[in-house]
C-alpha cells in the first residue's frame, strides 16, 4: 500500500488525505456509463419504431449471436475505460502532514508524478472557486508557491473545500514554523 | 509502355468465416483484457491507500467484466 512506501519521518503525522471532488469523477464517468446501454437501446429500437427501423430489427434477429458478441465487446471496453478513470481518480491524492505536503498525480497508468513540498518552504497559498457548479458544490483550485533556490509552484484543480484545505495547510505551516523557532510573521513579510 | 491489367480473384474458401473472425476478435479482446487486468492489479496493489476500497474495486471489476468475457467465449465457441 502507498502509505508504507511514502515513509513518514519520525513523529510525522498525517493531517489530511484529499482526493478530487466527487463531481469530478461523476462527470468523467458519466460519458462512458451513459454509452453502456446503447446496444440494448438499439435492440429495442425496432419495437418502438417498427416501420423506419424494420431493417435494423431484421439484421439483429438474423445475427443474434453476432449482436450479443459485439454488445459484450462494447460494454467491456466501456467498463475498462470506466475502471481506468476510477483508478486515475482514486490514486490521485494529496497527503498533508505536519511537515510536508505530498502530491501524487496519477496522470495515466504509466505516468505518475509524486512531489513533496516542505511546509517551512511554502509561501503564498491561494484558492480559486470559479463557476456555478464549483461554487454550489464547493470545489476549486489550490495554488501554492514554494521558496528556494529554484522556485516551484503547484496547482491542483477540483479539490473539495479548498478554503478549508488552505486554512488547514496554513495552520500546519505556522505550527511547523513555531516548531523550528521561526516567527511565521517574519516569513510572511 | 502501357500498364497491363491483372485480374485478381479471391478464393472464397480462403476468406475467414464469421466464426473465425469472431474467434480472432475474441482472442484479441481476451489479450487486451489480460494485459489491462495485470496493469490494473499492479497499480491498485502498489498505490492503493485503503485495503477495503482496493478489494471492493477488485470485486466490482471481476464481477462486471469476467461474465462478459465468459459470454463472449461461449458465443464464440457456439458459433
Amino acid at each position: 500500500m502507498l502509505f508504507e512506501k511514502i515513509q513518514l519521518e519520525d513523529g510525522e503525522q498525517v493531517l489530511a488525505t484529499v482526493r478530487k471532488h466527487w463531481f469530478v469523477i461523476t462527470a468523467e464517468l458519466f460519458v462512458t456509463l451513459i454509452l453502456i446501454p446503447l446496444p440494448f437501446l438499439l435492440f429495442l429500437l425496432p419495437a418502438v419504431l417498427p416501420e423506419q427501423f424494420a431493417s435494423v430489427g431484421l439484421f439483429i434477429f438474423g445475427n443474434m449471436a453476432l449482436y450479443v458478441f459485439f454488445s459484450c465487446v462494447w460494454v467491456l471496453l466501456l467498463l475498462l475505460t470506466s475502471f481506468a478513470i476510477w483508478t486515475h481518480y482514486y490514486l490521485d491524492l494529496w497527503v498533508v502532514t505536519d511537515r510536508r505536503i505530498i502530491l501524487v498525480d496519477q496522470v495515466k497508468f504509466f505516468n505518475r508524478n509524486v512531489s513533496v513540498f516542505r511546509l517551512e518552504r511554502m509561501q503564498d497559498i491561494e484558492y480559486k472557486i470559479s463557476g456555478i457548479i464549483p461554487t454550489l458544490l464547493n470545489f476549486g483550485t489550490l495554488k501554492a508557491q514554494t521558496a528556494g533556490a529554484n522556485e516551484s509552484n503547484f496547482n491542483s484543480t477540483g479539490l473539495p473545500d479548498p478554503r478549508g484545505l488552505q486554512a488547514k495547510i496554513q495552520q500546519a505551516m505556522d505550527a511547523r514554523m513555531r516548531a523550528l523557532h521561526i516567527d511565521p510573521d517574519d516569513v510572511a513579510h | 509502355m502501357q500498364p497491363t491489367a491483372t485480374n485478381i480473384t479471391l478464393d472464397p474458401n480462403l476468406l475467414p468465416t464469421t466464426g473465425e473472425g469472431m474467434l480472432f476478435v475474441f482472442y484479441a479482446i481476451a489479450l487486451l483484457y489480460t494485459i489491462f487486468t495485470g496493469v490494473f492489479y499492479y497499480h491498485w496493489q502498489q498505490y492503493g491507500t485503503n485495503k477495503k476500497m482496493t478489494w471492493l474495486t477488485y470485486v466490482l471489476y471481476i464481477g462486471t467484466t469476467l461474465p462478459l468475457i465468459m459470454i463472449m467465449g461461449s458465443v464464440t465457441l457456439a458459433f
